[in-house]
């Protein structure tokens, strides 16, 4: 697992029920240490960019995996996904969006930006539930994170 | 063909006048000759009879000699003394006769001379007669020197005739064929002018039977273009001249314009202008037009004889002869009122058209808009909803009573359908708006597949799948595949009570089309509801029995008709379903 004090997942959502919903899946999977929450884009972009309020953070340790919502305030989640992708400091972080819609527009879009993945959120707890462990488990455990170097160097 | 007819006929006419000319010169040259050759001829006679007179005459003086000398009376010498005279007249003759032809006049000298030693012979005899020297002159008689000068002139007559019979024979032989020649000549040239007159007046026969069968031809014509032109009632046919003013009107523009042709022919073509127009110089620019380009179309009001207006669609040609000399106009005209307004219908019709395509254009945007904030925003409730439940069973589950347990239960499945049922939906409408992409597809493989994904779900009941080998078609694998999920999803349903349950699929010949069928043996459905099927919440069966939004067969009837093809139902209550469906003409 990640190291101590490292962030292992930044979870960018807006709605609170949503926000306590997937923050309980992932604590009843064990997944929810480290995890750092960003309540839209541009809170994301200052997260990870280390400005806004976030000023200071080391860029070296940057989230093992970013799950993001699309709609969004402010900046919405494919512009996040763009931004990121257009960063080299960014460019390697997993990203998994985790969002209401399958619209083909947005899967399109989503891969075509560079997502690692895409999952609606089903309406069925005890799925999602089932869902967000196997995606942590995957991501955080079975994956092969790109090299810290290359993340903050590249 | 430089020459044409005329010319020739000329011509033919020319040469034969030529030709005739020529050989009554050549006859009058020949009379001429004729005449002279007459001419020469009585003169020869003349001269032959004067020296015959001199041969008698000679013959008379001698006579009357002996008669004075045998008797010695003067009477006897009366024929001598005529002689004598009568001689010098006729020597007076021949030498006119024989002016010119100098041996003729030598020998005529030669006989004057020998006519003259008989004379003085004569003479002398008769002299010594009456000096009574009788003896000396029978003497002189006697010597036959008078004789011998008799002969002599008796042969020069004789040669002298000779001679001239000669000459006469040669100028007769010379003058006759020179008169055959003639004969011939004229003969030949009448012959040859007869040829060149016949054939001038053959050529003049068949140029005016020619002529007189063009007119007739032209008559002809006129009479076909007429009755042509009067036929055609639809369209205003008229001819002008170079200034525009009315030379024909057909009974067409009598019907279109009121106008008889007595009122309108030497009017100018404007006269059915609109005033307006004609102040304009419309009419004048339209004969412009002609002039320049050769043709001109023109579309305006027209006015009728009765004042009344019409839209009219004209054509004006102008007419001009090889050489390019303007003769005039001819002009066709119809009337295109209802065409005009027929046109301006669709013109509205096709402007409400795009109107209403533009507002299709943003109904649909809005649509867009809707679902996609449907799909993102409706769906978050519902996870709430059954998510919060779902804590509520797991943290306090327990500590609740058996109704609370059961009311959250029913929340859940209300929200889990409500969730089904907004992606149904949303699919249906996806499927709506989506262009299908075409590829040839193995239906075999599809079917497959979603049967494999289907035995998953049997929870342990007896199915028998008859799956027969199905066509290749043109198609939309990702929507037929949603096409089979749902007939055969359904089929799986609706045999639950059946065991085993037999489904079967395959493809037969429909009026001509292959069509691929899902059949069962499940409870099936009356056919009087078979309308109801297809359409969006219709259900034949309550929830309780058979789950369900009620959304399945219209998104398969959906792309279905996407691919430009039918599906319909055969089931019968109880006994099972069979649906059919084709792919329209994409079928392959």
């Amino acid at each position: 697992m990640s190291k101590d004090g490292d962030t292992s997942i930044l979870l960018v959502e807006d709605n609170v029920d949503d926000l306590e919903l997937t923050l309980h899946a992932l604590r009843s999977n064990k997944l929810a240490n480290n995890i750092e929450v960003a309540r839209d884009g541009e809170e994301a972009l200052d997260f990870l960019f280390c400005r806004g309020r976030f000023t200071g953070r080391t860029k070296g340790s940057q989230p093992s995996l970013v799950l993001l919502d699309l709609k969004l305030p402010k900046v919405d989640g494919l512009e996040v996904l763009r931004e990121m992708r257009n960063n080299p400091a960014t460019r390697t972080i997993p990203v998994v969006i985790l969002t209401s819609s399958k619209e083909e527009k947005d899967l399109m879009t989503g891969y075509q930006l560079g997502v690692n993945s895409y999952i609606q959120k089903p309406v069925d707890f005890s799925q999602f539930r089932e869902t967000v462990r196997q995606l942590g488990l995957y991501w955080l455990v079975v994956n092969q994170a790109p090299p810290v170097e290359a993340v903050g160097a590249a | 063909m430089s020459w044409g007819l005329n010319g020739k006929i000329t011509a033919g006419f020319a040469v034969a006048l030529a030709i005739l000319g020529a050989s009554a010169y050549i006859s009058y040259q020949s009379t001429g000759q004729l005449i002279e050759t007459s001419r020469q001829l009585s003169h020869t006679q003349q001269v032959l009879e004067s020296l015959e007179m001199v041969l008698v005459t000679m013959d008379d003086a001698e006579t009357g000699q002996r008669g004075y000398l045998l008797t010695g009376k003067e009477s006897y010498l009366e024929p001598y003394e005529a002689a004598r005279k009568r001689l010098s007249s006729v020597f007076a003759n021949l030498d006119e006769l024989t002016t010119g032809d100098s041996e003729s006049q030598r020998n005529l000298g030669m006989l004057s001379r020998l006519v003259k030693q008989k004379q003085q012979e004569l003479v002398a005899t008769i002299a010594m007669k009456r000096a009574n020297k009788t003896d000396e002159a029978s003497w002189l008689v006697m010597s036959d020197l008078g004789k011998k000068e008799m002969d002599d002139i008796r042969d020069l007559i004789n040669r002298i005739e000779t001679r001239e019979k000669a000459r006469m024979a040669e100028r007769n032989v010379a003058w006759e064929a020179s008169s055959r020649r003639t004969t011939q000549v004229v003969v030949l040239a009448v012959g040859i002018a007869f040829v060149f007159l016949l054939a001038a007046i053959l050529a003049l026969n068949s140029e005016a039977s020619e002529r007189a069968r063009a007119e007739g031809d032209l008559r002809k014509n006129r009479a076909r273009t007429k009755m042509l032109t009067d036929s055609i009632t639809d369209y205003a046919i008229l001819m002008l001249d170079s200034e525009g003013r009315v030379l024909s009107w057909s009974p067409g523009a009598t019907k279109i314009l009121g106008y008889k042709q007595e009122e309108m022919v030497g009017q100018s073509f404007s006269r059915f202008f609109p005033p307006d127009d004609v102040t304009a110089g419309v009419p004048q620019k339209e004969l412009e037009k002609v002039l320049v380009n050769g043709r001109a179309e023109a579309e305006g009001w027209r006015v009728r004889k009765d004042g009344s207006r019409f839209w009219a669609n004209s054509v004006m040609v102008a007419i001009r002869d090889d050489q390019g000399q303007l003769h005039g106009f001819s002009k066709v005209m119809r009337d295109i009122t209802e065409r005009r307004a027929a046109l301006e219908e669709i013109e509205s019709l096709n402007r409400d058209l795009a109107q209403r395509a533009s507002e299709l254009e943003a109904a649909n945007k809005e649509l867009e808009a809707f679902t996609y904030s449907v799909s993102h925003d409706l769906r978050a409730p519902l996870r709430h909803i059954d998510g919060f439940s779902q804590l509520l069973v797991d943290e306090y589950g327990p500590k609740l009573p058996e109704d609370v347990r059961r009311y959250l239960d029913r929340i859940q499945n209300g929200a889990r359908q409500m969730g089904q049922l907004v992606d149904e939906l949303l699919n249906l409408a996806r499927i709506g708006r989506k262009e299908i992409r075409l590829q040839v597809t193995g239906l075999d493989s599809v079917v497959e597949q979603v049967v494999s994904d289907l035995k998953t779900e049997l929870n342990g009941r007896k199915v028998d799948w008859k799956i027969a080998s199905l066509p290749y078609v043109e198609c939309d694998a990702t929507l037929l595949k949603q096409v089979f999920v749902n007939l055969l999803s359904n089929a799986v349903k609706y045999t639950r009570p059946r065991n085993p349950a037999v489904i079967e699929v395959g493809s037969v010949q429909k009026n001509g089309t292959p069509a691929v069928f899902v059949r069962d043996n499940g409870v099936g459905f009356s056919m009087k509801y078979a309308d109801k099927l297809f359409g969006v919440f219709q259900r034949l069966h309550r929830a309780e029995d058979f789950e369900g939004t009620g959304i399945g067969l219209a998104t398969v009837q959906r792309i279905i008709q996407k691919h430009g093809g039918r599906i319909w139902a055969e089931a019968e209550l109880d006994k099972g379903a069979t649906f059919y469906f084709t792919l329209g003409n994409r079928a392959n």
